[in-house]
């Protein structure tokens, strides 16, 4: 444990009740009679609920920890993530969020499969679901392994078996209902503690977003601890660190439209009782999520102020050695640890907690819905009885769940943006155009959807993995932009030739009926 | 079918005619702030920046208000398409 810091039992006490909570709603919702009861709660989430679980889902610990650190790494630049990531919502109501639920499946492989009467559109539809979701999964556990260790001195290794563990069991026990639940009061403990790191500074102690810009603007000089030159002004104006601009615009794009493409988000509005509940929801999910990302770079910018001045606020040494090392994973608890001392670090670690575990919750539902539902009995074994269905998602759920300790040990040396850049990149430019052009494209052919959703695994996964090797235009820090482009024409184009070639018979017999049911009034 | 096609392509326009000004919008704002950094920064409102007001203000009561009235509008059309359904 480092030199003055001391595990704060308020963080104990608080993950000591939400475990207590977990297992308890875990087995209230331990009985589930079919499978549309495990994997989307049988379809009965209200609103409110609905939208504070979905916001507990996208706030990760990613989210949590992470936009507040980049404000505080690269000032203006940082907030751009913060709008990408609220904007992406939009797409998302515009375009899906009323014409899925009317569809009323239950993943997102199930529309592009029963859309396009195509098994190979489903078993690509679910390797796209497992790759998003498990690149999202690993940061999310190298965040517990590296964030939750330190604070609650734990070894890398144990963090992540512990929180795994946890994690698979309600899960597997309570399905989406106890996921639902849970994800509830998640959400409100991470952003109950990001609205106390925003009140304390701002109300309490009269540091207005105004007046901690203009002190950071002004200053020019060595920065405490490292000595490293600081240009404030720099920091608080455009292009301090997003000095690209094309892959800044790809970042955007990619954050922008990823988010409509993200299963574990998807699967969430199929939830909810009907279109008009999932438009609602979209709007609840705006406030809360928009609330969060206006307070989070002001967070961000607030300990650059506070750890500029130092000596002269009387930070500790220890704070400010965390800040001067892993500025960007510790900028949140720092601010907890100097406005609140141990109770507001205490539940500044408690969100934390909060925010890993009800993000990668839904990305075992997600990934276990890929395998359970998609692949095995829909491509497998379609005749299952319903309370096989019901054995198959919950083991699914523990191998998925199980796979974040292997995956955690995997991304510990890894970068967690080129992780999350992934995910986001693969879901834009994968899941975004088909979903989007299969809704409202009538003369979209099967094979236009199997060579979307190709370029979009294959093409995001090149450009990022394999970028060296790439001519230097093609090279970008997020392809996801520029593949969801190439996703779009390649669907196009596709569904275009074929449909010169064969007229009404590449497409789907009943694409006027498919049609009526997203866009045509719902049946009571 | 005709009359879901009619639907379709109601519904359609009506998403694309918020959502491409939003998307306009936003991305815009992010082009004048990054191709125009300089002159934006230099301009300040009530003592804030004028590029902080707008990426890290501004942007969300906007978007809240527009799909406040959007989601309103998009039940409403939803319900006139259900009457109109019955009524046939």
């Amino acid at each position: 444990m480092e030199a003055g810091y001391q595990i704060p039992f308020t963080a104990l006490f608080l993950i000591g009740c939400m475990l207590v909570f977990t297992v308890v709603t875990t087995f209230m919702f331990r009985r589930q009679k079919t499978s549309a009861d495990y994997y989307l709660a049988g379809r009965k989430v209200n609103s409110f609920i609905n939208a504070s679980a979905i916001s507990a889902d996208y706030l990760s610990a990613a989210s949590f920890l992470g936009v507040a650190g980049v404000a505080f790494l690269f000032g203006f630049d940082g907030i751009i993530y913060a709008l990408g990531f609220f904007a992406g919502y939009i797409a998302l109501l515009l375009f899906l969020a009323s014409p899925l639920r009317k569809f009323g499946r239950y993943t997102v492989p199930d529309f592009v499969s029963e859309r396009f009467h195509s098994k190979k559109a489903r078993v690509l539809g679910a390797i796209g679901v497992l790759f998003v979701s498990l690149f999202y999964m690993a940061p999310q556990m190298l965040g517990a392994g590296k964030v939750m260790g330190l604070l609650l001195n734990m070894e890398y290794g144990t963090s992540i078996i512990i929180i795994a563990c946890i994690i698979t069991f309600y899960v597997t026990v309570g399905g989406m209902k106890a996921t639902t639940v849970n994800q509830l009061v998640q959400f409100w403990v991470l952003f109950g503690a990001m609205f106390l790191l925003a009140f304390i500074p701002f109300m309490l102690k009269g540091y207005t977003y105004t007046d901690v810009v203009k002190f950071i603007g002004e200053f020019k000089g060595a920065q405490p601890v490292t000595g490293k030159a600081f240009d404030g002004a720099a920091y608080t104006s455009p292009a301090y660190w997003l000095t690209n601009l094309k892959d800044t615009l790809s970042l955007l794009l990619a954050l922008m439209f990823g988010t409509a493409g993200l299963p574990h988000i998807l699967v969430r509005f199929y939830t909810a009782p009907d279109g008009k509940a999932a438009r609602r929801t979209v709007i609840y999910v705006l406030f809360l999520i928009g609330m969060f990302y206006i307070m989070s770079p002001y967070v961000g910018h607030v300990v650059r102020y506070v750890f500029l001045q130092g000596e002269a606020l009387g930070v500790s040494p220890h704070l400010m050695q965390w800040l001067a090392d892993n500025g960007k994973n510790l900028a949140v608890p720092v601010a907890g640890s100097y406005f609140g001392g141990q109770i507001l670090l205490g539940i500044v670690v408690a969100g934390a907690f909060a925010a890993i575990l009800s993000t990668v919750a839904g990305l075992i539902i997600a990934c276990a819905g890929a395998i359970g539902h998609d692949l095995v009995v829909n491509v497998f074994n379609p005749d299952m009885p319903e309370r096989s269905r019901v054995k198959v998602a919950r083991i699914a759920s523990i191998l998925i769940g199980l796979l974040g300790i292997p995956l955690g040990f995997w991304a510990e040396s890894m970068q967690i943006a080129i992780l999350v850049g992934l995910a986001f990149a693969t879901a834009a430019s994968t899941f975004f155009p088909v979903l989007v052009m299969g809704v409202w494209w009538p003369k979209m052919t099967k094979n236009g959807a199997c060579a979307g959703l190709l370029v979009g695994i294959v093409g995001s996964f090149f450009m990022i993995l394999a970028k060296d090797m790439l001519p230097h235009f093609l090279q970008y820090q997020n392809p996801g932009g520029l593949v969801m482009v190439l996703s779009f024409a390649a669907i196009y184009t596709v569904s275009k030739l074929e449909y010169a070639a064969r007229g009404e018979d590449a497409l789907p017999e009943d694409t006027a009926e498919v049609m009526a049911v997203l866009h045509g009034p719902e049946k009571a | 079918m005709d009359r879901i096609e009619t639907i379709r392509k109601r519904q359609l326009a009506f998403a694309l005619g918020v959502g491409i000004p939003y998307f306009a919008f936003v991305i815009g704002i992010f082009l004048v702030v990054y191709l125009a950094g300089e002159a934006i920064s230099s301009v300040s409102a009530m003592g804030f920046p004028l590029h902080y007001w707008l990426v890290a203000i501004a942007i969300y009561p906007i978007t809240w208000g527009l799909f406040i009235w959007y989601v309103g509008k998009a039940n409403a059309i939803e319900e006139e398409i259900a009457e109109t359904a019955g009524g046939e």
